[in-house]
């Protein structure tokens, strides 16, 4: 089991971190004020470029743009404002737009899958959602979603551009895939939205409330559905618990709901995140801990492994020295637990 | 400052940091104090980012508050990461797999998948052997990771074998398991090993044990007989005469251990005789009570006890015979044997997915190609042939070396691997033009599976892979043959212009189908034309000549007048130069199984389709004689 660390040397406390598109590249968004950008390879981690300090405020997040449309990255404040920051080998990275439209601290920002465009979600504690589009005219335009949590948004999520079950036959290229343009928010009046474009009407029009959740909405995600005929998409909260609902492709307005687990978990679930394929969800938490889940061939989701403080009680310095990565052992580890109880193996 | 940090997998699936991001014990404190816990999981590979996250932005707190060094670390933790040692012996097991696949392509039969069922076994053994000598070279270190890692290729090729026995070789309800189990459990599980062995023979010799009393070595020497002479199935001719035999040889023991009964139960040789006769008699309490293991015990069942049974009643012993030897202690490879015995599929491909994700992977795809995961279909939600194999894949794209390995298994998916092939492949950072190259290979290969040449052909000519597009053309022209379909070839408009792509087959494709365009809008004349063009360019494949002649005969017989006399001339001549080829019959040959792709064709409709072809080369000739008359006289 390898694992590297390093010091971002930021001055106050980091809010975000995310590796762009390819992994090569980490930006890390800080209480500073301030955002970083680091190289990453195998061997080493390193900080090649200037400090990004343009924000009058804590930066909430930080999110890669799709690599077609050049190295960019947006960021978003409690100065209630978006910068949009472009990197080029003569000047390094510059703000090539600043969206100052929010009333109040923009906590989310996400960029919608490349296939619609460069458009970026941002949501703000103003309750708004505001949606930035690059056109093909060359001009930045801006269309806000009012009211979308009144008390606040916390986070924003697309969904995978190409609709669950569309490519599941083979062989199957003749006509055209109608994209999806949809997103989902989750706020502080407890619940997560999703929202639909409209051709007609030319704005996001409401198409779903997730109920479910006792307190504020943390995070949102929408899992990419690679060879799936369903549509994944993961809640947590500051209720401690995280809520998967799932869409079959025959049923297309109707959410089922799943408790990841029953017990909650021991603090406020404050991340959740999917692995490419959508087969893997990473759930961080207060109690120090990720925890990486699975659903298993029954459609239940099972604890892959999770990642706490108990290594330092339980190896000292000699104690590294056993941790030897033994191949059989760790893909039996982290196999999806699939078993069921007469598979019991203890 | 850089932190050396140590993660370690443990037991039960838990991930260790050490040291941890919070001080032990102290999390809800931190937790207080404005502390959580990000996450993101890296874009394509089994590693994630975390690091400690401030909850409030610094402006939302009343107090300001202290930040520690560790607060602004940044930590890279991977999971499910093959080491390099390992690298070796992972690649040597996927060339199996990329090997293996070939031969499935075929899809011919269960001959073909026993072979590779034997392949994949083969090289399991070559692994195992491998690391059995790593274990023996070690054994002062204590190699404990080699002979972990021994032990579970050991199972893996128990169950692997197992899995050919009953789906290959015992197939009938009636068929006898004594033969095929035993071999299994000496082949995998061999005890005593020839060194104990050795010893049990240099340390005793029962019958001239000094201290015995009389009756117990005359005794002794009469239990040898009975070992000696005890019938084994693979000396006798038929099942008959060997339970003719068995028969015999069990009332034997069966009288011997009678008159042992009453004799000196004091006696500790005597009472070891008696325990060896009621064993030989095939009592189960003694069987089971003798026994190391289960299998071992249903080893010897086979052999006292119930030596004709069958695969239908076989399940039954075994669960006796494990159920004796406590259930709660058996291990995943205990109960995936039982439920594979049983036939319970779907438990032995979860349990297979406990043991090891390489092995659930192949040996699921070897079921898939049986045809056996069907019924399984509504048990689980997912297709567990491509499920574990996407799983297995993904394990491998983090590697540096063995992403190449990832993406074949992604493309030999037909469901999603094509999904999951275009998102890895996107995101591998493109270092070098050999990465570039294999990248556009395995996409091509892939897209030319299902049927999108157009694209493939794309793919291929970025890399001027002039071999791979000539045999998508003459798959286009194979599914001309068999369908009479050119729609097909449509595909290559998208792509002329790309000279690198006009390979000669490419180019026959192309200029057959202007030929059917030219004669469906009734331009006689020039299709004519272009058909003779075909065959005296060289154009034309060979084995196409006789489907050009044929597609002649309609212009030749028709009102206008379409070919001239020199044109007629290389018609007769190419019909001549068929008729009188010596694979002439590999032509007709090449036409009647092209029609009939993934069949055998029988021998009579062989004869009946060349014997039509040829009346209509005859056809041929007549018509070109007419058309000859025709032309000289329009000509002179």
């Amino acid at each position: 089991m390898a694992s590297k660390s390093f010091d971002t040397l930021h001055d106050e406390m980091i809010h975000d971190a995310q590796m762009d598109y390819y992994g090569k590249r980490l930006a890390t968004a800080s209480s500073d004020s301030t955002i970083r950008v680091f190289d990453v390879d195998a061997e080493s981690i390193s900080q090649t470029s200037k400090v990004l300090s343009e924000h009058k405020g804590p930066v909430w997040q930080v999110s890669w743009a799709h690599p077609k449309f050049g190295t960019i990255l947006a960021s978003c404040s409690y100065d209630g404002r978006v910068l949009i920051w472009k990197e080029t080998a003569e000047t390094g990275w510059t703000v090539i737009k600043e969206h100052k439209k929010h009333k109040g601290s923009v906590n989310s920002i996400a960029w919608a899958p490349h296939e619609l465009g460069p458009i970026l979600a941002c949501g703000s504690s103003d309750g708004r959602i505001s949606l930035l589009t690059f056109t093909e005219e060359g001009v930045w335009e801006d269309q806000m979603i009012d009211e979308a949590h009144p008390a606040g948004v916390n986070s924003v999520s697309w969904a995978p551009a190409v609709p669950a079950g569309a490519i599941t036959k083979p062989g199957s290229n003749s006509a055209p895939i109608t994209l999806v343009k949809e997103l989902v928010s989750g706020g502080c009046d407890m619940l997560a939205k999703t929202w639909l474009w409209s051709n007609e009407k030319n704005r996001f029009e409401q198409s779903g409330t997730l109920e479910g959740h006792s307190d504020w909405v943390r995070d949102v995600a929408y899992a990419p559905n690679i060879g799936l005929p369903r549509m994944y998409l993961a809640t947590c909260s500051q209720d401690r618990t995280v809520l998967i609902w799932i869409k079959d492709a025959s049923s297309p307005d109707q959410w089922k709901k799943t408790k990841l687990t029953e017990t909650p978990f021991p603090d406020v679930v404050w991340r959740v995140s999917w692995s490419l394929s959508g087969n893997l969800l990473a759930v961080s938490c207060g109690d120090n801990k990720v925890t990486l889940w699975k659903e298993n061939l029954q459609g239940n989701w099972e604890q892959v492994s999770e990642y706490n403080e108990k290594g330092a009680v339980t190896t000292g310095p000699s104690g590294s020295q056993t941790s030897g990565p033994k191949q059989i052992n760790n893909s039996v580890n982290s196999a999806p637990p699939a078993g069921t109880a007469a598979a019991s193996t203890s | 400052m850089e932190v050396k940090t140590e993660v370690e997998m443990k037991d039960h699936a838990v991930i260790n940091l050490n040291p941890g991001l919070f001080a032990v014990g102290r999390s809800a404190e931190w937790s207080e104090r404005n502390r959580t816990l990000l996450t993101d999981i890296h874009p394509f590979k089994s590693e994630l980012v975390a690091c400690v996250g401030g909850k409030k932005a610094k402006e939302e707190l009343s107090h300001p508050e202290t930040v520690f060094e560790q607060d602004l670390n940044v930590y890279f933790i991977k999971w499910n990461n093959i080491p390099d040692n390992q690298l070796a012996k992972s690649q040597e097991l996927m060339e199996v797999q990329e090997d293996g696949e070939e031969a499935l392509v075929e899809r011919v039969g269960m001959e073909h998948l026993l072979k590779l069922s034997t392949y994949y076994r083969d090289s399991i053994m070559r692994h195992l052997s491998i690391l059995q000598g790593e274990v023996l070279d070690d054994c002062d270190t204590e190699n404990g990771q080699a002979n972990e890692e021994a032990q579970a290729f050991q199972y893996i090729h128990a169950l692997w074998q197992l899995c050919e026995i009953f789906y290959f070789y015992l197939t009938s309800p009636q068929d006898q398991v004594q033969d095929h189990y035993i071999d299994w459990l000496n082949k995998n599980f061999p005890s005593p090993s020839t060194m104990e062995g050795q010893s049990i023979i240099s340390d005793s010799d029962p019958v001239n044990h000094e201290d015995s009393p009389l009756d117990a070595s005359e005794s002794a020497e009469e239990i040898k007989n009975l070992v000696v002479g005890m019938p084994l199935r693979h000396e006798e001719t038929s099942i008959s005469a060997y339970n003719t035999k068995w028969r015999d040889w069990h009332n034997r023991c069966r009288m011997i251990y009678r008159a042992m009964e009453g004799g000196e139960e004091n006696d500790e040789a005597w009472s070891h005789l008696h325990k060896l006769v009621s064993l030989l008699q095939g009592d189960e309490e003694s069987i089971m009570e003798s026994s190391q293991s289960w299998q071992e015990a249903v080893c010897a069942m086979l052999l006292y006890s119930q030596p004709t049974i069958t695969v239908a009643n076989f399940p039954d012993l075994v669960e006796t015979c494990f159920g004796s030897f406590g259930v709660e202690e058996s291990s995943a490879f205990d109960h995936a044997t039982v439920s594979l015995i049983n036939g319970n599929l779907g438990k032995f491909i979860i349990l297979c997915n406990q043991i090891d994700w390489w092995f659930v992977a192949h040996i699921t795809n070897l079921l898939y190609h049986m045809g056996l995961l069907e019924e399984l279909d509504s048990m689980f939600p997912v297709d567990m042939h491509e499920y574990f194999i996407t799983s297995y894949a993904e394990t491998l794209v983090s590697h540096s070396s063995l992403w190449r390995v990832a993406l074949d298994y992604f493309a030999n998916c037909p469901k999603s691997g094509h999904e999951f092939l275009e998102q890895y492949v996107l995101h591998i950072p493109l270092t070098s033009d050999r990465k570039t190259k294999k990248l556009i290979n395995i996409m091509a290969k892939q897209k030319s599976n299902r049927d999108q040449y157009g694209a493939a052909i794309i793919n291929y000519s970025k890399i001027n892979d002039t071999r791979n597009i000539s045999q998508i053309a003459n798959n286009l022209i194979s599914a001309y043959i068999s369908t009479g379909d050119l729609s097909y070839v449509k595909v290559i408009d998208s792509v002329i212009g790309l000279n690198s792509l006009y390979t000669s087959s490419m180019k026959f494709l192309s200029q057959y189908r202007d030929f059917h365009e030219l004669y469906k809008s009734q331009r006689f004349v020039e299709a004519g034309k272009l058909l003779v063009s075909l065959l005296t360019t060289h154009t034309a494949p060979r084995k196409f000549w006789i489907t050009i002649l044929i597609d002649a005969i309609p212009l030749l017989e028709g009102d206008e007048l379409v070919f001239d006399t020199f044109e007629t001339y290389e018609l007769m001549r190419c019909a001549e130069e068929i008729a009188t080829s010596p694979r002439k019959r590999d032509y007709f040959m090449c036409l009647i199984n092209a029609g009939q792709p993934s069949k055998t064709v029988p021998n009579d409709v062989i004869e009946s389709s060349i014997a039509e072809m040829e009346q209509q080369m005859q056809v041929l000739n007549m018509a070109c004689v007419r058309n000859l008359a025709r032309a000289t006289i329009v000509q002179y």
